[in-house]
């Protein structure tokens, strides 16, 4: 074996446990180790399962020795963001207000993830609600950046990012109805993807905003991400908001590389209307030369004001949530987190028609996102137009945590993935960008980045802790 | 009676809010700034795209 265990992305474990080279077990316990010595320092998770998934690995590893793999899954830990049910635990929200959310069911995507096989070591921190931001007077600590532990990872997907960037585990789920999966993939150097809408069951996920909310796969490269989300994706007759799709193989295109493939580069975002840093915009430039090297066609293409976008995206997601977190507003008000109120009591008082406008004007921005990816395969975009800032300089994470573009694709339900293209100076953190494709095309996406990965320096930089 | 007062009372902020009163303020101007961040549509009597939208599922092109 090349590379120890705790080091594997999922696909190679994977391709290990097929092979007999490794076992489940071997492979959690590796992944337990490392997950003790770093979590005193990243903070992680918010609930250990390591004996209760140790003994569902040690099952996979006799039914793989009889039988052979179940999935390319069978016996792989995935970790679960606590806002994400799993049968015979609570379901914290990372909120004081649940931690006695005890849930009796699997939410349907973990259900999926365990009809294949998978194992579920732990649950993963949050920002409060997957809304509040890093804070401080929570019953658990915030989760910290891998790259340097005084810094943000993002959010709020933020113990799912570090803890797949640190190698405590190959895969994890996160949810986005802002970014919250690409944010943390970006400050933290992984691979994020938020699936077209509808791709991803998410009953028995606790909601922020139904109509903007998405689950998806976190990983550390780009063929582990295509093989968790193949094994994700399925119609929920459950879920009003799913997709009856045929079964798709994502990672079908991986080694097809990017010649023919034609990408509109979305400069006006970070240029213009929220200028990214400099070392943002020049690592996005130096990524958009590689595609091209690498035989892809890049345009320039401009798209409605990042701003636009963000405005609809707040207005719809702070009306739902506050139909959803209004009583305890109104009753529990201490039950939340300082910065958790102050992000979800606005929603109190936006108007129904403000609601209703913004449900108009984003079917505007939709159909102008939409129409430019009639002309091009893909986008290519920005992630944040920062790199990730202390997480104890609660001034900056509130000026930085906005400035991103991921929101529109929250707004257009488009699929977009983020990969790290560069490292910051400042505090040595990464620096990412994304990728947009027509409604689902995410097996275009994953080709393009899969060709990205293999020609860019980023793929084998890990964090230093 | 101050407006802020008079909007909370209409959104339902009772008796656990009468301290906070920096807070409620600070979330009508955000609320404002928020509604006031876009382009009123084109079309003022179009249908609102609705709650559950799903894109309509075609064939991958490549």
């Amino acid at each position: 074996m090349s590379v120890v265990p705790e080091d594997m992305t999922l696909a190679e474990a994977s391709r290990a446990i097929a092979r007999r080279n490794l076992s489940p077990v071997e492979l959690l316990d590796a992944l337990r180790a490392r997950f003790e010595a770093l979590e005193p320092r990243l903070n992680t998770t918010i609930r250990p399962l390591w004996d209760e998934a140790r003994q569902e690995a040690a099952k996979a590893g006799r039914r793989i020795a009889r039988s052979g793999p179940r999935s390319p899954l069978d016996g792989l830990p995935v970790g679960l963001k606590d806002i994400i049910d799993i049968a015979g635990h609570p379901t914290t929200c990372h909120s004081r207000l649940l931690l006695d959310n005890h849930k009796t069911e699997d939410a349907a995507v973990v259900a999926r993830l365990r009809a294949a096989g998978a194992v579920f070591p732990v649950k993963l921190a949050t920002h409060e609600f997957a809304i509040g931001g890093p804070a401080f007077d929570l019953p658990f600590p915030p989760a910290r950046n891998p790259w340097n532990p005084g810094h943000h990872p993002g959010g709020s997907s933020s113990g799912s990012g570090a803890a797949v960037a640190a190698g405590i585990l190959p895969a994890a789920l996160g949810t986005d109805t802002g970014g919250s999966v690409r944010n943390p993939a970006s400050q933290c150097g992984i691979v994020g993807m938020k699936p077209t809408y509808g791709v991803v069951s998410r009953r028995g996920v606790f909601p922020l905003a139904y109509s903007l909310d998405h689950v998806g796969p976190m990983t550390r490269d780009v063929a582990s991400n295509a093989m968790l989300l193949n094994a994700m994706a399925g119609h929920d007759a459950a879920d009003p908001g799913s997709v009856s799709l045929r079964a798709e193989n994502y990672a079908r295109n991986l080694r097809k590389g990017l010649k023919g493939l034609r990408i509109g580069y979305v400069r006006n975002w970070h240029e213009k209307d929220d200028p990214a840093t400099p070392e943002v915009a020049a690592a996005l430039d130096g990524a958009a030369k590689l595609l091209r090297r690498e035989g892809a066609t890049l345009r320039n293409v401009t798209l409605p004001p990042l701003g636009e976008f963000g405005a609809v995206n707040r207005t719809i997601s702070l009306s739902e949530a506050a139909a959803i977190h209004g009583r305890w507003l109104r009753e529990r008000p201490e039950g939340y987190s300082a910065l958790t109120r102050k992000r979800l009591l606005p929603g109190l008082f936006i108007p129904a028609e403000a609601y209703v406008q913004a449900q108009r004007r984003r079917r505007e921005l939709t159909a102008a996102v939409a129409a430019a990816l009639e002309e091009v395969d893909l986008l290519l975009t920005a992630s944040s137009l920062d790199p990730a800032c202390r997480i104890d300089d609660a001034a900056a994470v509130e000026v930085t945590y906005p400035r991103q573009a991921r929101t529109p694709l929250n707004v257009t339900g488009h699929p977009a993935l983020t990969l790290m293209c560069g490292v910051s100076r400042e505090g040595g953190v990464p620096l990412s960008l994304q990728l947009v494709g027509r409604w689902f095309e995410e097996a275009t996406i994953y080709r393009a980045a899969a060709a990205y990965e293999r020609a860019a320096p980023w793929k084998d930089l890990r964090p230093p802790v | 009676m101050q407006e802020k007062d008079v909007l909370a009372a209409a959104v339902g902020l009772g008796a656990p809010w009468p301290a906070r009163d920096g807070e409620i303020a600070e979330a009508i101007a955000t609320a404002r700034k928020t509604i006031g961040g876009f382009t009123r549509p084109a079309d003022e009597k179009a249908e609102p795209l609705p709650a559950f939208v799903v894109p309509a599922a075609k064939e991958p092109r490549r």
